[in-house]
């Protein structure tokens, strides 16, 4: 019973239904909660949810409880990297390749890692060590066409992305890539999909969201800076928001008040209704560009052609 | 059939009805003092205490952090008050005169504190919201 709840744990991690597989694990983890597999596919769910201090927890215990599993120091490689935590996160990589050599998503994750930390020839070098042991995964064939994208080989990155996409043609960071590219080569129709799959997929993703506003760019850049304006603004952590909100509140406050006391009546008044109009547009202008994507993405059909 | 707690969820006291969503505070803070003169310097430390008081009856798993982040919001309005104070010890003239750039300064501080502390208090209030509604259905 154990092992088929476990396996629709991870059938709920695959498809993204992260809530009902940590609804799952909570079960199992009720009845044995010294299971190292348990806490460290519920650390998984926690990172896709951004619950990294809840994640980074249950990574401890399983730890604790067996650290002789190299998929929970992949996990914590993982933790690691969204923390900027580069060179730990490059440890825990090392430390799942001492457990097993041909650990392909410590390699992919090396890829990625030296990427971040632009050591270029290095990020190559995992990547072609992923390649001779998995040549046709989406992963390792999506890193590749990144890897031929960044350095400005469009032809060989489109090959690529491609062959990623004839693997799994649901895989949301092969389908960001080719929206990228397509973009690039100005084919502003296939990037508009790629990048509405992904968004679809993954609401959260950033880059996503960044591709989306850039495509709006292409077609119109008055319009497509305003996406751009408003993806960068509903992306920003909370703390950042507030900084800026209590930021602006000064600023334009203690501005209008000193204009005032100079003697500029009318530029004070114009400063003051430049606040109000700031605020307005913070009540206003955020939900109704997650209106006007939620309505292009209503639009959006699966289509096998692309 | 119990079930296995995550850090981060809530742990609800046995007043847990009464929890609100923080953000709701926080409007509190922004609308009641335009209609409303709360008493003994209300608008500064009424929402801080409420906001406080919400975590610990949500069971938050940053309360304390929470409570010390209004500590230090109180802190810093009481060192803005002696200041003004002090300033016009000094020269009632220039008090006067800083007196409305004060208002401005201490609203900042007030808000920054709320929205510092919403916006911990926020994550585990939506796991809470998410588990009521579960219990419900």
């Amino acid at each position: 019973m154990n092992e088929y709840k476990l396996e629709m744990a991870r059938r709920h991690y695959t498809q993204g239904s992260y809530e009902a597989s940590i609804r799952v694990l909570k079960e199992l983890l009720a009845d044995d909660p010294n299971s190292p597999t348990y806490h460290g596919i519920l650390a998984l769910n926690l990172i896709a949810q951004h619950r990294i201090y809840a994640a980074e927890y249950e990574l401890k215990i399983a730890l604790n409880q067996d650290p002789s599993l190299a998929f929970l120091y992949t996990t914590s490689a993982r933790v690691c990297l969204l923390k900027n935590k580069h060179n730990i996160a490059l440890e825990q990589c090392d430390e799942a390749l001492a457990l097993e050599v041909d650990n392909i998503e410590a390699l992919l994750l090396k890829n990625t890692i030296y990427k971040h930390l632009n050591q270029h020839e290095k990020a190559l070098s995992c990547l072609n060590h992923a390649a001779r042991l998995e040549p046709n995964s989406c992963d390792t064939l999506t890193a590749y066409g990144e890897h031929y994208y960044d350095i400005g080989n469009r032809k060989l990155a489109l090959e690529y992305a491609t062959q990623a996409l004839k693997s799994d043609p649901q895989d949301t960071d092969a389908n960001l890539l080719m929206g990228n590219i397509q973009l690039s080569l100005n084919n502003i129709k296939e990037a508009e999909y790629h990048a509405k799959f992904t968004i679809l997929r993954n609401p959260d993703s950033q880059a996503a969201l960044a591709l989306f506003a850039n495509i709006k760019m292409h077609k119109n850049i008055v319009f497509g800076l305003w996406w751009r304006f408003n993806s960068m603004i509903s992306n920003l952590s909370h703390l950042k928001g507030t900084m800026i909100l209590i930021g602006a509140y000064l600023f334009f406050n203690l501005l209008a008040r000193a204009v005032r006391d100079l003697g500029y009546l009318q530029i004070s008044t114009a400063i003051s209704y430049s606040w109000l109009a700031f605020v307005i547009y913070t009540w206003v202008g955020i939900p109704y560009y997650q209106r006007k994507l939620a309505k292009e993405l209503e639009k959006f059909s699966f289509n096998s052609d692309f | 059939m119990s079930s296995y707690q995550i850090i981060d969820e809530p742990k609800p006291s046995v007043y847990h009805r009464m929890v609100v969503d923080p953000v709701v505070i926080l409007f509190a803070a922004l609308l009641v003092p335009i209609f409303f003169e709360l008493p003994f310097y209300g608008r500064f430390w009424m929402p801080l205490a409420w906001i406080v008081l919400n975590g610990f009856l949500l069971g938050s798993p940053t309360k304390t952090k929470e409570a010390l982040i209004a500590v230090g919001g109180c802190i810093t309005l009481g060192l803005l008050h002696a200041a003004l104070i002090y300033l016009a010890a000094i020269d009632m003239e220039m008090a006067r005169y800083a007196i409305p750039y004060y208002r401005i300064i201490n609203i900042g501080a007030l808000f920054f504190t709320l929205y510092l502390i919403v916006f911990y208090q926020s994550a585990p209030y939506s796991i809470h919201d998410y588990i009521k509604e579960g219990n419900r259905d």
